[in-house]
């Protein structure tokens, strides 16, 4: 019996390793590979080698333009989601502030609302306030939609950190500022990273809500590539995506480490 | 060391406090000497903890004055009160390693580098994990642990250490260890220590003197061997170690520490524990004062063994008799040999060996 149980776990196992293979990995290195074709359409395989696609992005403001803004936009949003955050979190964790449930449910309330149904509202509500297409409208969206990650992680890490040891600091002789800083801001430190690193990710990857809200004046770079993708796919997404692969793994093996040293 | 001779390392006095309407310490006066080892003993919810967090500055008093030597910290921030401080949890700083631990308040202090490096070195001789400096807390067993705290609370020879229920984390065998251990630290640092557990036999072995608390008030302070001798009230004689309750009636008012009372169908005279009531009393006689075979004077106690339990070096024996309830007796092995359960035996105690309490349990 045991034996067929650990026989069909280990087929179950090896499929889905097989599905995640297939569906995950296989795309992204065919992407990868597209990237450094020197055709002028996408085809697999590519009939030529070469960085034409690289030089195309960097040479041209019609890619460059969206990227720095989303990466503008995605640093700011995370900068301030965090402190934001961290406000929150220990308003809800470590004082008798009143109405904590109402805060905690109302900051991860962006999880709980379907995308579309609250970038339709949201345009409703941006078109009487001017704000479509401003820097600073999407910024707050943003940072309102990436709040929930930060309240969860450094939520967590809080609810991990002893009172005591603020306490134990305390006792020894540090003032309330010092305690904080060498001790609760510390030991905090990792989940702010994570944070930090989750809430970028989050905002330089929306597309819907900001499809609504972005225009002429401002679009981010996931708006331009779905909006370029309905008059043909210009080979230099490719490129644009392995970047970004690259980029994401980059600060995934940064957060790894930081999590090992502590 | 700021030592004022003449003052107690710690006096509380008319200590108060409140949580809505719960008063969880109601009126404590208390002074612990200097180099003084006192133990706050109490089940849970007498409000020990609380006393404790307000002697550290964690938690503001009611009312009431907190002096340290002499000196009101009533109204002043922990790091002003310089006290030191051990939890049952251990708060070691996870990531500083043992010598950072230990060092931290030194730093805090502008200690210079080389007495730093020499203060940790001696800590870490007088808890006995020498070369222990590099590691970090979680690569520590439990009791390292909390001898490493103790070590940090020392660290900047604080006067008074405050500890609370410090091995409750630990498991018994590393308990009976982690005792002897600090008592050695205690007389080797001279500190006094203020002791908080809800265990009476650490109470018992440890402490120069223990208050027992309940409810949020000192029921009785002193050694452990008067609390045990002479209990002040059923509750302490109860909590404080194992008794037998035998109902009694006090004929005419105490004189001195005597009473004169009717037990067991006889009158005789037996010491009092405290203020007695005037109904409603009973003697206390501690397990091991019972003996199987009454001698000449003794007051005799029949019962029916309910239990007999081997401890080894000695032989507990569970008794029941009507009118009293459980009888709780401890004698010798070898007398014990012919002893079964369900037997009827008679039990002598001697008059001098019953403390006359009142009030509830």
């Amino acid at each position: 019996m045991s034996r067929v149980l650990r026989l069909g776990g280990r087929v179950l196992y090896e499929g889905l390793l097989a599905l995640v293979v297939i569906f995950m990995v296989v795309p992204t290195v065919i992407v990868v590979l597209l990237s450094f074709s020197g055709d002028k359409f996408i085809r697999f395989p590519p009939q030529s080698w070469g960085t034409r696609q690289y030089e195309t992005l960097v040479g041209s403001d019609e890619w460059l333009t969206p990227l720095t803004r989303s990466l503008g936009l995605g640093v700011a949003a995370a900068v301030l989601a965090v402190v934001i955050g961290l406000a929150a979190v220990l308003a809800l964790y470590r004082t008798a502030a009143p109405g904590k449930e109402l805060l905690q449910f109302l900051g991860l309330g962006p999880l709980l609302a379907p995308s579309v149904a609250y970038a339709v509202a949201l345009y409703g509500l941006f078109a009487d306030l001017r704000l479509l297409g401003s820097f600073y409208g999407l910024l707050l969206v943003h940072i309102t939609m990436t709040l929930p990650f930060v309240l969860l992680i450094i939520g967590a890490a809080i609810a991990r950190a002893p009172r005591d040891l603020e306490l134990a600091a305390l006792s020894l002789g540090a003032s309330r500022a010092r305690a904080w800083r060498d001790i609760t801001l510390r030991l905090l430190l990792p989940a702010l990273v994570a944070s930090f690193i989750f809430a970028f990710i989050g905002s330089f990857d929306e597309a819907i809500v900001t499809s609504f809200l972005a225009s002429i004046g401002f679009v981010t770079l996931p708006v331009e590539i779905f909006s370029s993708v309905r008059f043909g796919v210009d080979p230099v997404i490719t490129a644009i995506a392995t970047l970004l692969t690259l980029s994401t793994a980059l600060l995934m093996v940064i957060y790894g480490m930081m999590r090992r040293r502590t | 060391m700021s030592q004022n001779a003449a003052s107690p390392a710690l006096h509380l006095r008319g200590l108060r406090k409140s949580f809505g309407a719960v008063t969880a310490v109601d009126g404590i006066d208390l002074a612990v000497e200097q180099g003084e080892f006192l133990t706050l003993l109490g089940p849970s919810g007498s409000g020990k903890t609380t006393i404790l967090k307000m002697i550290a500055g964690f938690e503001a008093p009611g009312s009431g004055v907190i002096e340290l030597a002499g000196r009101d910290v009533s109204r002043l921030s922990p790091a002003e009160r310089g006290i030191g401080v051990v939890f049952q949890q251990y708060a070691l700083f996870p990531h500083m390693t043992v010598g950072e631990n230990i060092a931290y308040p030194l730093t805090l202090r502008k200690w210079p580098t080389p007495e730093r490096t020499r203060r940790v070195q001696q800590m870490l001789n007088l808890v006995e994990l020498s070369g222990y400096d590099g590691r970090y807390p979680r690569e520590l067993s439990g009791g390292q642990q909390q001898r490493v705290a103790v070590a940090r609370a020392l660290a900047f020879q604080p006067d008074l250490l405050l500890m609370d229920e410090p091995l409750g984390a630990l498991d018994r065998a590393l308990r009976v260890g982690m005792q002897e251990e600090i008592r050695r630290i205690h007389r080797d640092s001279g500190a006094a220590i203020l002791y908080v557990t809800h265990d009476q036999e650490e109470a018992l072995t440890m402490s120069d003197r223990v208050a027992i608390m309940r409810v949020g008030q000192i029921r009785q302070i002193g050694p452990p061997r008067d609390l045990y001798e002479r209990p002040a009230d059923r509750f302490v004689a109860t909590f404080f170690g194992e008794c037998t309750l035998i109902p009694a009636e006090q004929l005419g008012p105490a004189s001195g520490d005597e009473v004169r009372v009717r037990t067991l169908g006889q009158e005789t005279t037996v010491r009092r524990g405290g203020a007695l009531p005037e109904r409603d009393i009973s003697l206390a006689i501690r397990p091991g004062r019972f003996r199987l075979h009454p001698a000449p004077g003794d007051l005799p106690l029949p019962a029916a063994i309910v239990d007999l339990l081997y401890l080894g070096d000695a032989v507990r024996i569970i008794g029941h008799y009507p009118g009293v309830g459980e009888i709780l007796a401890r004698a010798d092995p070898d007398q014990t040999r012919d002893l079964h359960i369900g037997q009827d035996v008679v039990f002598g105690f001697a008059p001098k060996d019953a403390v006359a309490v009142g009030g509830e349990r």
